[in-house]
């Protein structure tokens, strides 16, 4: 519905009544909301990389991140909805493994080998998405990603089929924190990047082409190199952080690419929020550290409880659901975002979102400022 | 459209709800994890600057208190001592180290014997908990993915450690350690393997492998288990890249070694001369099995025991196919009749299913022989036959229990069974205070006698230690696969 | 002659009944496509999970009594009409108004909310799958056509054939083109929109579990995910193929499709193109999609 106005403009056009009160008492508007912010601040930079068993986990988040980033550009601001991330994703990882053990490219230059690759394919895919549109491109990009992991994943020079590629990393990420703050550098970089990208014309015209590619053409918009624009920008934030996983892991195999890896992309950027940095942001970390919370926090009394509850004191029912319970939270807890809330997390916290951006406190909000164009028409059949 | 109106209404304690558990969550870490991450910290701190003085006391206190005790007692005492001695100023280091040892020597010594209880800040303890008594070891394996019973991967290692002692109670080593052991999932990919064994490496001891080739030496070839030491044990599978890792035990015959014997079993059971082909997933960890094979195979037909074989009748499959038909429809237009297969007990299943009038063998899928048996039977495949070696055998299986222990379920809970038994084996070797170091040491010099599996030889040298493999026959019983131990070959 | 009958008559013979499998689940696709425009990535999952009911009923394993098959195979089609209308009222129609992402994404969440309900019921491991018919209708050297297979043609052609009809004879068919079409119009004419969506979902629910009680028949092991990995997307891949508008075009795309994605598999070695058959599937989609997006059969818009 409404074309997506970044908050910062937004400010400046609010009428004025109480956004002008509240400016004029500066720091006591900002105290609160800093205080609020700062145990954030101090348990996601400080506590949880200095434990041994969540470090990894949070670099896992940052990872998943920057692919939520990634898919948010093509399926947030662009429209089209990309199936195939698991490719681009593993291309990069791929390519960075390959790189650095096969062909002893310098650590730092297999990330560039990583971006390449994946922008490389996703410009071949964008060339796809200029004739194939809606839900034809979601189809057709499913299939490239399933193709690729069962073709391309498994050339055996390549990829080593089912051994997998190893992936070492240097010796100064060798500590898991060091790691996980490497991962959150590159995680800033791709924030960065989306956040100029939409204050820039390119993204004011991706969005344009979301509502209606023919109006934006009519308005002199270069489809064509937009689409592809937005295609190569999101491949190479998805071989990057391929790359990063490879890292992570230190061993990249086909079999951890496939479909289901696919679908929790679009889940976690959907969960998160289409269009929403934040939403989009905590989406992913929240998929990529959901079986943690669930083994390895108070959250995992919470579990026994359920499974007990739903396996009604059978053993073998036990064993069963145990088996099962995380991907059934996580399934249910999306099903309930999606028809409660269909614009995910960011709709959710977007009265504190609003709060901490300097706006006075609303349960409600106004709704037009939230997530932009959720409700909006994102792909067309 | 009422209902969701009503929730969208209740909107804001949605969102309060959502956003408390996110945060507690997150910060509220379960105790077990802070526990472990404090004891990381200070042991290793207190290894450095403790283990010195310790050391000095230890065995002082230990050659005191071996007359009384066993080596328990001396490490036990030594360490008293050493800590005494050392706060005293260190001259009287001799003095502490022999009154710790007399004193603590008696009472816990005698009952264990040889083997040492754990001391802290004396090498890398990790996944030992000194105040309750638990060393932690986790078994990876495919609970997901690969098409077999989880639960027998979680259910073997406790139902060795919790039933299978004295009376049907607990087994306690190291003067009164509990072992605990946890199944992790592999998801059946080395990928997933990787990350759940690094993971394991910060909170357990020592990581046994359960199953699944590449899964198994993506694990042991793991920077991160090296670095930190961890022993890294497993059924023999590959020998590519495992061969020369200082952490890596293999405990039973792998694929190569395993190939003369699937011969010498397809000649006592009267499939040697038929028809062969070798149906083998196409991953390069198998490409060590295949080649050996193959030569076997091409060696015993210029003798003319078999008929014709040439690298035409072997069939790559992908590391987890979807269907067997493609497989099946070239096993049948070939008219094959001995099949080697080596790859997922789930295609398995489906290849049986394809083509059941085949004489199975190989080493077979290596786990979850039961389940894959029950499935071609239930199936109305009342034909299937197949010929393993395999480590557990159901004679051992009998053996195994102690009075009152539940029977095993399936080959998969018995073989776990089987490694805890070696495992215990291992742990009884160490000399002095047992640490990951001290561990890989005492194992690497001897081996494990075995029970349930054969027994694994190190002496020293090569880390492929299995000395021998069962060579079980499955018939179908009705609607249930039943697995029959024929014989023991040895290597 | 034998070379001949390895690499072409056998896998044309044994692709060609792959492919029914794919039209028998493209159907149901093909279903919700034409009546709302929804691609439903739960339509695989949905049929396993009537095949999981099925073999529960036939194996009187654990909750259920020991049934005859005819009577299980009934209990797994009635599981799938009331898990298809189960779907529509408490996920789709509440986002009737929603974006088609959010849909599909949605879809694609109640394929995790079943695989997830399987694992309870059944553990991740596998479980036999009941056969409603065994034995061969054919064999001869490397070629085997089971009964099962015969089934599966026969029941394909005749379900292609009496939706096509249903859909241009009754009221109830037209019906659902127009709300597809014209919503709004559609409720102003007097048709109840919920309806028809209610009735669509139960229909697909019921192609659903005939193709997942047929198919993992013919796979002869059921576990949760499985149908989904096996047949979803070249399902997919079929009734774009034959037209995803045209009922019938589900029945010729999935038989041109399983055609070439045996033969692809069978003839192009590993070694040269792992996962052959799928490069193929993608390419052929390509095609399609690029020079003739309305499909083999369906008409140009």
């Amino acid at each position: 519905m409404s074309v997506y106005a970044p908050p910062a403009e937004d400010a400046a056009v609010a009428p004025a009544g109480r956004h002008r009160v509240g400016r004029s008492f500066g720091p006591i508007r900002w105290l609160p909301r800093i205080l609020v912010l700062l145990p954030f601040v101090y348990w996601f930079l400080y506590r949880i990389p200095s434990n041994e068993a969540a470090a990894p986990i949070a670099a896992d988040a940052c990872i998943y991140a920057i692919v939520g980033l990634s898919l948010n550009i093509l399926i947030g601001y662009t429209g089209q909805l990309s199936l195939g991330h698991n490719g681009f994703f593993g291309i990069g990882a791929f390519a960075a493994a390959y790189s650095l053990t096969v062909r002893d490219v310098p650590f730092a230059a297999t990330f560039v080998v990583a971006a390449l690759c994946g922008a490389l394919f996703a410009l071949f895919m964008g060339v796809v998405a200029l004739r194939i549109t809606g839900l034809y491109l979601a189809l057709i990009t499913l299939v490239f990603g399933l193709t690729l992991e069962e073709s391309l994943f498994e050339v055996k020079f390549l990829t080593n089929a089912g051994a997998g590629q190893p992936a070492d990393r240097p010796e100064f990420l060798f500590d898991d924190r060091n790691f996980f703050y490497f991962c959150l550098c590159f995680l800033l970089v791709a924030l960065y990047i989306d956040y100029r990208l939409l204050k820039s014309k390119a993204g004011r015209a991706l969005l344009a082409l979301k509502e209606n590619e023919r109006v934006a053409e009519a308005f002199g918009i270069n489809v064509t190199a937009f689409k592809l624009l937005a295609f190569v920008l999101s491949g190479t934030l998805a071989g990057v952080a391929g790359a990063l996983l490879a890292y992570r892991i230190g061993i990249v195999t086909a079999s951890g690419l496939g479909f289901n890896l696919a679908l929790t992309f679009v889940l976690m950027t959907v969960v998160g929020g289409l269009g929403s940095r934040l939403g989009v942001v905590l989406g992913a970390s929240l998929f990529a550290s959901l079986g943690f919370l669930l083994e390895s926090t108070w959250v995992h009394s919470v579990q026994s409880f359920l499974i007990n509850v739903l396996s009604f004191g059978n053993e073998t029912a036990k064993t069963n659901v145990e088996s099962a319970i995380v991907g059934f939270i996580g399934a249910l807890g999306l099903l309930l975002t999606i028809v409660l809330n269909p614009g995910g997390i960011a709709q959710q916290i977007s009265p504190i979102t609003r709060w901490l951006s300097g706006k006075p406190f609303s349960l409600h909000g106004d709704k037009e400022a939230g997530p932009a164009s959720v409700e909006g028409s994102s792909v067309r059949a | 459209m009422s209902l969701a109106r009503t929730v969208r209404k209740r909107r804001g304690l949605v969102v309060a709800v959502l956003a408390g558990a996110l945060l507690t969550s997150a910060c509220g870490l379960k105790p077990e994890v802070k526990d472990q991450l404090a004891q990381g910290g200070t042991g290793g701190g207190g290894g450095t600057t403790g283990g010195l003085d310790s050391g000095l006391g230890g065995t002082t206190g230990g050659t005191d208190a071996t007359t009384t005790g066993g080596t328990t007692g001396g490490t036990t005492g030594g360490f008293a001592g050493g800590s005494t001695g050392g706060t005293t100023g260190g001259t009287s280091l001799t003095t502490g180290g022999s009154t710790g040892g007399s004193a603590a020597g008696g009472s816990t010594g005698g009952s264990t014997g040889a083997a040492a209880a754990p001391v802290q800040g004396q090498g890398t303890t990790t996944g030992i908990d000194f105040k309750n008594k638990t060393i932690r070891v986790v078994l990876h394996g495919p609970l997901t993915g690969a098409g077999v019973p989880q639960n027998s991967f979680k259910s073997g290692g406790p139902k060795y450690w919790e039933q299978s002692g004295p009376g049907g109670g607990p087994r306690l080593i190291l003067g009164g350690y509990k072992v605990i052991a946890e199944a992790v999932d592999d998801k059946y990919n080395a990928q997933d393997a990787l990350r759940a064994c690094n993971a394991a490496s910060k909170t357990a001891f020592l990581i046994l492998g359960g199953a699944g080739t590449d899964q198994i030496q993506a694990c042991g070839q793991s920077q991160v288990l090296r670095r930190a030491n961890v022993p890294y044990l497993s059924s023999g599978v590959t020998e590519t890249g495992l061969g020369s890792l200082p952490n890596y035990f293999a405990t039973s015959l792998t694929y190569r070694q395993q190939s003369p014997l699937v011969i010498k079993m397809a000649q006592d059971n009267g499939f040697l001369k038929k028809k062969w082909a070798i149906v083998i997933t196409g991953t390069p960890n198998f490409d060590d099995a295949r080649e050996s094979f193959t030569a076997e195979l091409k060696k015993v037909r210029a003798q003319g025991a078999v008929g014709d074989f040439s690298d035409k009748d072997i069939f790559l499959t992908e590391k987890a196919p979807q269907n067997c038909v493609d497989v099946g429809n070239k096993l049948r237009a070939g008219g094959y009749e001995s099949v080697y297969f080596l790859g997922q007990p789930l295609f398995f299943g489906q290849c049986v299913q394809q083509y059941p009038s085949a004489t199975y063998t190989g080493p077979g899928p290596s786990f979850g022989i039961q389940s894959v048996a029950d499935l071609a039977c239930r199936t109305g495949v009342a034909g299937f036959k197949g010929f393993y070696l395999h480590p557990t055998p159901d004679k051992a299986m009998s053996q195994g229990l102690a009075k009152g222990a539940p029977a095993f379920t399936d080959d998969i809970e018995a073989g776990i069974w089987g490694a805890m038994q070696s495992l215990e084996q291992a742990f009884n070797l160490v000399q002095g205070p047992l640490s990951r170091e001290s561990f890989t040491a005492a194992l690497a010099k001897a081996g494990a006698p075995g029970g349930v599996l054969n027994p694994a030889v190190y002496n020293g040298g090569s880390r492929f230690g299995g000395t021998g493999a069962y060579v079980n026959r499955i018939t179908c019983n009705g609607t249930t696969g039943a697995i029959k131990t024929i014989a023991n070959y040895k290597k | 002659m034998d070379v001949i009958a390895i690499e072409f008559v056998v896998p044309v013979v044994s692709g060609a009944v792959q492919g029914c499998v794919y039209g028998l689940l493209g159907l149901g696709l093909v279903l919700l496509y034409k009546s709302g425009r929804i691609f439903n990535f739960a339509q695989a999952e949905m049929g396993a999970f009537a095949a999981f009911m099925t073999a529960f009923a036939d194996q009187g394993s654990g909750f259920l009594p020991d049934m005859p098959v005819w009577a299980a195979v009934l209990f797994g089609l009635v599981t799938g009409v009331l898990l298809g209308l189960l779907v529509e009222r408490v996920v789709i129609r509440p986002l009737f108004n929603a974006p088609k992402v959010t849909v599909v994404v949605a879809t694609a969440g109640v394929f995790l909310f079943l695989f997830a309900i399987e694992g309870f019921l059944n553990g991740p491991g596998p479980r036999s799958a009941t056969r409603i018919i065994d034995g061969n209708l054919l064999q001869s050297g490397g070629l085997r056509v089971t009964k099962l297979g015969g089934v599966i043609v026969l029941v394909l052609a005749a379900l292609a054939a009496t939706s096509a009809l249903f859909f241009s004879r009754t009221r109830t068919g037209t019906a659902i083109i127009a709300v597809s079409q014209e919503p709004t119009a559609t409720r102003l004419v007097g048709i109840s929109v919920e309806r028809t969506a209610a009735f669509t979902w139960g229909l697909a629910g019921l192609l659903g579990a005939i193709a997942g009680i047929l198919l993992s028949g013919t796979n002869g092991v059921i576990a949760p995910g499985l149908l989904t990995g096996l047949a979803l997307v070249p399902a997919f891949t079929a009734a774009v193929f034959g037209g995803i508008t045209a009922l019938p075009g589900a029945f010729v795309g999935g038989v041109v499709i399983g055609v070439i994605e045996s033969f692809a598999a069978s003839n192009i070695p590993k070694t040269i193109i792992p996962g052959s058959g799928k490069v193929v599937l993608f390419v052929a989609l390509l095609v399609v999609l690029l020079f003739r997006p309305a499909g083999l059969l369906g008409k140009e818009t």
